[in-house]
C-alpha cells in the first residue's frame, strides 16, 4: 500500500508541480518562496495521501492559499513588512499589454488574504461560497476583500492614468 | 466578464507563467511527508545509547495550567493539591483534516487544519526525567528527542505502549499533548518498558529544538 502511495504522489508530483508553481507565484510573487510554500504543500499532501489521494490537487491548493495568508499574517505581526519597489514614474498608455502589466504590479502589493481571494474568484472562477469555505472566512469577507482589491487596483489605473474602461481597450 | 475583470484575470495569469518551472524531488517530499505522519518511535534505549546526546539535559518546570485545557484532562495529585497535568499521552481515536469546530472535544494539532479526537486511554504526568535531543546517528541525518519518564511513571507507560501496540490504525497511535495541543502522534509498534522513547524529529536540529522548548516553558 505505502510503495503504491508513494507511486501515485511521485506521478501527481511531476504532473501538476509545473501548473501548482504557477499559482504559487501569484499568491507569492516571488520564486523562491513560490517554491517554498508548493513544497510545504506537497509535504503536507504526502503526510495525509490516504486520506486525499482520490482528490489531491483541491487539497494541496488549499495548503498553499491557508499557508500563505498564515505566513503573511506572522509576517505581519513581526512587523517585517514586504514593501514593493516604488513604481518608476508611470507612463501613460492605452494597450491592454501596458494596462495588464500596471495591474500585475499592483497586485504584488496587495496583501496575501486579498490577493488570494482574487486568484480563487478570477483565475479558478470558483463561487463565492466555495472561496469562503477554501480560506476558512465568511462570505460576507469574500465579498468585502474582493471589492476592497478591485478597489484598490482601480485607484492604481486612474493613477497610471488609465481609467478601468480605457485599460480594456 | 467585463473589461477590469478581464484585466485582472490577464494580469494574474501573466503572473502565473513569470514562475520557473521547480526542481522538486518527489521522494524527498515523500519522505518528509512520511515523517511528518509517522514519527518513528523507537523501543530500545540501546540506540539512544549509541547516539552522542547533545547537552540539552532539560530539567522540566512544576505543575502549570495548560493554555488551552484539553476535555475532561487526567487529574495527578501532587502534594494533596489537584491540578490538571500539563502533559498527557492519550490513544488517538480519530483525525480530521478541519479545524476544531467550537465546543467541540477535538484537540489542535501543530497545524492548525487539524483535529484530533482522543479516547479516554491515556496517562497524564507532571514532568519527565529528563528531555535530551539526540545528534543523528552515522549514516543517518535525523535528529531525535530522547524522553526518559520518571521510575513511578514507567509501568504506566508500559501498560498504555502495550495497549495501544494491539490496536488498530488509528488507534495504535499515541498523541503527545502539552499544554493541550497535539506536538506529534507516533504510532506504537510494540510496548515499550524501558521507561524512555525517542521521537524522530527530522533533519532540522532546529524542529528537535523546538520541541524541547515547548517541553521545557510549561
Amino acid at each position: 500500500m505505502d510503495e503504491r502511495d508513494r507511486l501515485e504522489f511521485g506521478e501527481f508530483v511531476a504532473a501538476r508541480s509545473g501548473a501548482l508553481i504557477g499559482l504559487a507565484y501569484v499568491l507569492t510573487t516571488d520564486q523562491h518562496a513560490a517554491e517554498d510554500l508548493l513544497q510545504t504543500a506537497l509535504t503536507r499532501a504526502a503526510a495525509r495521501w490516504g486520506r486525499i489521494h482520490s482528490a489531491p490537487e483541491a487539497y494541496v491548493r488549499q495548503i498553499m492559499y491557508r499557508e500563505q495568508i498564515s505566513s503573511w499574517r506572522r509576517r505581519a505581526r513581526r512587523r517585517e513588512t514586504a514593501m514593493a519597489e516604488p513604481p518608476d514614474q508611470a507612463v501613460v498608455a492605452d494597450t491592454g499589454t501596458e494596462a495588464r502589466l500596471i495591474v500585475r504590479e499592483a497586485l504584488r502589493t496587495l496583501p496575501a488574504g486579498k490577493r488570494a481571494v482574487l486568484v480563487l474568484r478570477y483565475i479558478e472562477d470558483l463561487p463565492e461560497a466555495q472561496v469562503a469555505d477554501i480560506l476558512g472566512i465568511s462570505v460576507g469577507t469574500v465579498r468585502s476583500q474582493t471589492s476592497k482589491a478591485i478597489t484598490q487596483l482601480r485607484s492604481v489605473l486612474a493613477l497610471a492614468g488609465l481609467s478601468s474602461t480605457e485599460a480594456g481597450s | 466578464m467585463n473589461e477590469p475583470d478581464d484585466l485582472i484575470t490577464s494580469a494574474l495569469r501573466d503572473l502565473a507563467r513569470q514562475a520557473a518551472q521547480p526542481h522538486l524531488s518527489a521522494e524527498t517530499l515523500w519522505r518528509a511527508g512520511r515523517r511528518r505522519r509517522w514519527a518513528a518511535i523507537t523501543t530500545t534505549a540501546a540506540g539512544a545509547a549509541a547516539a552522542t546526546a547533545a547537552a540539552a539535559l532539560i530539567p522540566l518546570a512544576v505543575l502549570s495550567t495548560p493554555a488551552h485545557p484539553a476535555p475532561r484532562p487526567p487529574v495527578i495529585s501532587s502534594a494533596g493539591t489537584h491540578r490538571p497535568a500539563p502533559i498527557q499521552l492519550r490513544q488517538v481515536a480519530r483525525l480530521t483534516h478541519h479545524r476544531c469546530p467550537p465546543g467541540s472535544h477535538g484537540l489542535p494539532g501543530t497545524s492548525k487544519d487539524e483535529c484530533f479526537y482522543l479516547t479516554r486511554t491515556g496517562m497524564a504526568i507532571s514532568r519527565f526525567a529528563s528531555v535530551t535531543i539526540l545528534n543523528p546517528q552515522s549514516g543517518t541525518k535525523a535528529y531525535w528527542v530522547n524522553f526518559r519518564f520518571e521510575r513511578a511513571d514507567i509501568d504506566r507507560f508500559t501498560d498504555l505502549t502495550r495497549k495501544l501496540a494491539n490496536s488498530p490504525t488509528p488507534r495504535n497511535q499515541m498523541a503527545l499533548i502539552i499544554n493541550g495541543v497535539v506536538l506529534m502522534h507516533p504510532y506504537i509498534p510494540a510496548s515499550i518498558s524501558v521507561g524512555e522513547f525517542q521521537l524522530e524529529t527530522g533533519p532540522s536540529r532546529a524542529s528537535a529544538e523546538a520541541l524541547l522548548h515547548q517541553v521545557e516553558h510549561l
